[in-house]
């Protein structure tokens, strides 16, 4: 009786129109560069305060969740993330798009964000208490290793030019460490100038280092086009992917899905670092994949199944112990609060009902955010046909506008710039950018965690560190993944040697 | 392009002397994660260029987009530009800044199909004023003389 | 509807802030005879957001003219009130001043600001947030006493969460530590989100925080309270006992309040401070806080100067600045 009540409280037409408008809401905020969902929920709450608490809070998840999965959509056509979350999608998915097959990359997108929605929206209605408690296990010996395993992603990315790739991961782990120091205050790398004690933003890094440097690259060949084929036969648009497709990518949903939605229950690591970690795994088990990485709709399903799993899943810590499992859900938190409801056990009992309509309003939202972000994608391969000239004014100014409206400050523009021009020339010169994203996000995961457990190790630090089963098993993984991306390198020039 | 290699190189490990110098007045283990990745970088560095001198395992040129000097100016000239507009947004506005700058892109780019290009560009600004002042709240047009 | 109708005011708002800006200014007409701009040095969706939004929607309530919130972030929050500081005093640009963290960027002297307090004119104390002490339910620690002693035999081994050096609660840290000669061993966190879970998961011992951070924790009872570090009992935390209550004469919290540019008119100041001093005291705007766990607490005009100026001798000497 009780699931029955639930269902017909989520369609009653209040709520029904707060998901409709959260959901367009979150399209427009997520895919324009700069626009993060944090702003769009931010925006969004003093809205909701005269609203009843349920429509209030799936309003206000709907726009989460569709913000993240909009990202995609300038990421896929124009190299230029919506969200940070989706930087890994733009790898493959902007190659498709060259390809001509725009559509195709927008479909497998689509069907992985809902699935990877959907998963995540389960795991909160059905075991998102005990979830929790493993959240609980992490303390800074652990976020010390799951940063290290993280960093061993660059291993796998960088593959075709080892140095190169790491050398750009070690330029973002030493530019992370600009800025006021956590642990002493000291400002570090800050010449005396307030906002770098502030730091080096990241979002206007990642507009600069894939965004302005594609409109920088497109400028080369201001007269072509982005897709320079006809649309091929897989390209033509359809709603659901080919069985065939699904074929291909069922196993990487599933595994990215799985990596989104643990990565996104620890607080202070969310969409970003799981779309890089899932996008990572996917590349290690499509070693016969020879497309991987230029245009595999393997990456794309990836990437986005696994940031849209973080978007439940930030919730499960929300929801049970009051611990924000990513800075949106730390705003969804004050959303709460205001409504007058408090995090914890109770939600899951006293206040079943309002729960429980929200988690089921959330993975309606999943599936409504498909079918509308399809429709729209219908009519947005025509961009990749408009001629790089018009293009490029677009993606500069919006890159221009994005940096800015983050903070409201020009130091965010002028940071993007920098990366822009840098991200151009790393590229002319076969420095991957990517790397440098996840040594940015991960590096003072490494730092922290390293540090607070020098602070509190009783004894010898290496003990401190491996002293748990999670941090023996996260070092076990690092080790793993930095031996078999060796080899398979130590393979890769073996044959190249061969073969030239 | 192995003589980029080298000197991006020899460049990083020069400018790693500075920040290895000035991470050293850093408390307690502020400097030691600075430090670190400094070694790494030199390191890497280091093995680049060693490389670059060993023909059988120098890499092949994989570098994205074009590599003729035409190919380059462009990209720099519309970088130029873009810098100097933004930084004067302050002084004329940064709507003026934006339509200054498309304007400049047409003979840097040489668009010759004009009309569609300015169509575009309109409707970009109409577009980003709604959405980005009118919508958002964001204070692009406090970057104008007077206020 | 909620949303369209919202939608449209702000739009209007926005045209009329653009139409008042370029008709220039009128002769000292009735202050406000347009729009306020309310800078918040943080981003959209933290807690002084938050509260700048609730204040915000309330004040236009009093002055009958839009009040627009402008997140202006970066550089620990001094590019807001840097950006504050060099506005025109006129009354149209009031903002928020985070205590204890706008101290650092000028008395630290490696970071060196060139604004001061008295690049500011203090309007009104908005609300105070109390640092307090929590343990995980099952610790060893049952009283404020049993880890003030622990800290004091064996130094450096008793661990405690703080959430940036010159933050609130490195303060509170700073002073029992002077107060008793404890000496902890202090985990700094970028986030209380962040130092509640390694307390929760056993990693790290004790939390500090300010009440609005655990409260609900605290009434589901995953956490227990040590000590409040306020004057009188804390109405979110019934039951708890302060520091003084049990000997330790030591207050901490974090205050926000509202300033404007320095040189604000006399007559404009007092137009500013009484309305803000309506929307504070009414009984709405103080439910709405107490939701948020916030204690509305007015402190005036030039009580408000003194008790920034208090604040800065006590930061300078608990930091040695």
């Amino acid at each position: 009786m009780e699931v029955l009540s639930v269902i017909a409280d989520v369609l009653t037409p209040a709520h029904l129109l707060a998901m409709l408008a959260g959901v367009v809401g979150g399209l427009c905020i997520g895919a324009l560069p700069g626009l993060t969902s944090n702003l769009g929920v931010a925006l969004l709450l003093p809205v909701t305060f005269g609203m009843d608490p349920i429509s209030a809070l799936i309003m206000l998840t709907s726009l989460y969740a569709a913000a993240i999965y909009a990202g995609s959509f300038p990421a896929i056509l124009l190299h230029t993330p919506g969200t940070s979350a989706s930087a890994a999608t733009a790898i493959d998915g902007f190659a498709l798009t060259r390809k001509g097959e725009f559509n195709k990359a927008i479909r497998i997108a689509t069907f992985s964000s809902v699935c990877g929605g959907v998963f995540s929206a389960l795991m909160l209605l059905v075991i998102a208490p005990p979830l929790s408690l493993l959240s609980l296990k992490f303390g800074p010996p652990e976020y010390f290793m799951l940063a290290v395993f993280g960093l061993t992603i660059i291993g796998t990315l960088a593959s075709g030019n080892m140095i190169k790739g790491l050398m750009s991961g070690a330029a973002g782990l030493a530019i992370s460490t600009v800025g006021l120091d956590l642990d002493s205050g000291f400002p570090r790398f800050a010449f005396g100038s307030t906002d770098l004690q502030g730091g080096i933003g990241f979002v206007p890094a990642v507009i600069g280092l894939f965004s302005l440097s594609q409109a920088l690259l497109m400028c080369e060949e201001p007269h072509r086009t982005i897709q320079q084929v006809k649309v091929t036969a897989g390209g033509q648009w359809r709603l659901f992917p080919t069985r065939d497709e699904i074929r291909q990518i069922r196993a990487t949903v599933m595994r990215s899905s799985l990596i989104g939605g643990f990565i996104g229950i620890l607080p202070g690591a969310g969409g970003d670092i799981g779309s890089w970690a899932a996008y990572n795994e996917a590349k290690r088990f499509s070693r016969n994949d020879p497309d991987f990485g230029k245009g595999s709709i393997r990456g794309v399903a990836a990437s986005e199944s696994a940031n849209n799993a973080t978007t439940g899943s930030a919730m499960v810590p929300l929801l049970t112990l009051g611990i924000p499992g990513s800075p949106t859900a730390a705003i969804l938190l004050g959303a709460l609060i205001i409504h007058g409801l408090q995090p914890g056990r109770t939600l899951f009992t006293v206040h079943a009902h309002f729960t429980y309509t929200v988690i089921v309003g959330f993975l309606l939202a999943n599936l409504v955010m498909g079918f509308i972000g399809m429709g729209l994608g219908r009519y947005m391969g025509v961009v990749a046909r408009l001629p790089n000239s018009i293009l490029i004014a677009v993606v500069v100014v919006l890159s221009v506008v994005g940096a800015f409206s983050l903070g409201n400050n020009m130091y965010d523009v002028y940071t993007m710039m920098a990366f822009g021009l840098l991200g151009y020339l790393m590229r002319k010169g076969n420095f991957s950018p990517a790397p440098m994203v996840l040594g940015m996000i991960l590096g003072p995961m490494a730092e922290q965690g390293f540090r607070q457990s020098v602070i509190l190790a009783d004894g010898p630090v290496v003990l401190h560190l491996l002293g748990s089963p999670i941090s023996i098993t996260l070092a076990a993984l690092s080790l793993l993944s930095i031996v078999s991306a060796g080899y398979l390198e130590f393979k890769r020039t073996k044959a190249a040697r061969a073969a030239g | 392009m192995l003589w980029v290699n080298r000197i991006t190189g020899a460049g990083l490990i020069l400018l790693a002397i500075p920040f290895w110098r000035m991470a050293g007045d850093y408390p307690d283990m502020a400097g030691l994660f600075p430090r670190t990745m400094l070694i790494v970088i030199c390191a890497l560095a280091a093995a680049m260029i060693v490389r670059s001198f060993i023909p059988a395992l120098a890499p092949a040129n994989e570098g994205e987009g074009l590599f003729t000097r035409a190919a380059f100016a462009r990209p720099l000239a519309v970088f130029a530009v873009l810098l100097v507009l933004i930084a004067a947004s302050n002084l004329i506005g940064f709507f003026a800044a934006m339509i200054v700058l498309s304007a400049a892109m047409v003979p840097i780019l040489g668009v010759t199909k004009w009309r569609p290009y300015a169509l575009g560009c309109l409707i970009l600004m109409v577009f980003v004023y709604v959405l980005f002042v009118i919508f958002l709240n964001v204070p692009l047009t406090t970057l104008r003389p007077g206020s | 509807m909620t949303l369209n109708r919202r939608v449209i005011l702000t739009a209007a708002a926005c045209f009329a802030g653009a139409f008042a800006l370029a008709g220039g200014s009128p002769a000292l007409a009735q202050y406000p005879d347009k729009g306020l701009t309310l800078i918040v040095p943080y981003g959209a969706g933290g807690g002084t957001d938050i509260t700048a939004r609730l204040l915000a929607k309330d004040l236009e309530g009093v002055l009958g003219k839009p009040v627009t919130v402008q997140n202006i972030a970066g550089g620990g929050g001094w590019t807001g009130w840097g950006t504050l500081a060099s506005a025109k005093p006129d009354g149209y640009t009031i903002g928020y001043l985070n205590v204890p963290a706008i101290y650092a960027g000028y008395l630290d002297p490696k970071l060196g600001r060139k604004e001061t307090l008295e690049s500011f004119t203090p309007i009104i104390n908005h609300v105070i947030d109390h640092v307090v002490l929590t343990v995980k339910a099952d610790s060893k620690f049952k009283t404020l006493k049993d880890m003030v002693d622990e800290a004091k035999a064996k130094p450096n081994t008793v661990s405690i969460t703080a959430h940036g050096v010159g933050g609130d609660e490195h303060l509170a840290i700073l002073a029992i530590e002077a107060a008793t000669g404890a000496k902890f061993r202090v985990v700094q966190n970028k986030s209380t989100p962040e130092s509640k879970s390694q307390a929760l998961g056993g990693h790290v011992q004790v939390l500090a925080s300010n009440v609005s951070e655990i409260a609900t924790e605290v009434k589901a009872g995953d956490l227990r309270v040590l000590g409040v570090m306020s004057e009188e009992p804390s109405g979110f935390l019934p039951g708890a006992p302060t520091f003084k209550s049990q000997g330790f004469n030591i207050l901490a919290s974090n205050s926000r309040g509202i300033a404007t540019p320095a040189g604000l008119p006399k007559d404009v100041e007092q137009k500013l401070v009484a309305a803000l001093e309506k929307v504070i005291l009414s009984k709405d705007h103080q439910q709405k806080a107490e939701t948020l766990f916030l204690e509305p607490r007015v402190i005036r005009g030039a009580d408000y100067a003194k008790f920034l100026k208090d604040n800065e001798q006590d930061i300078k000497k608990l930091m040695n600045w």
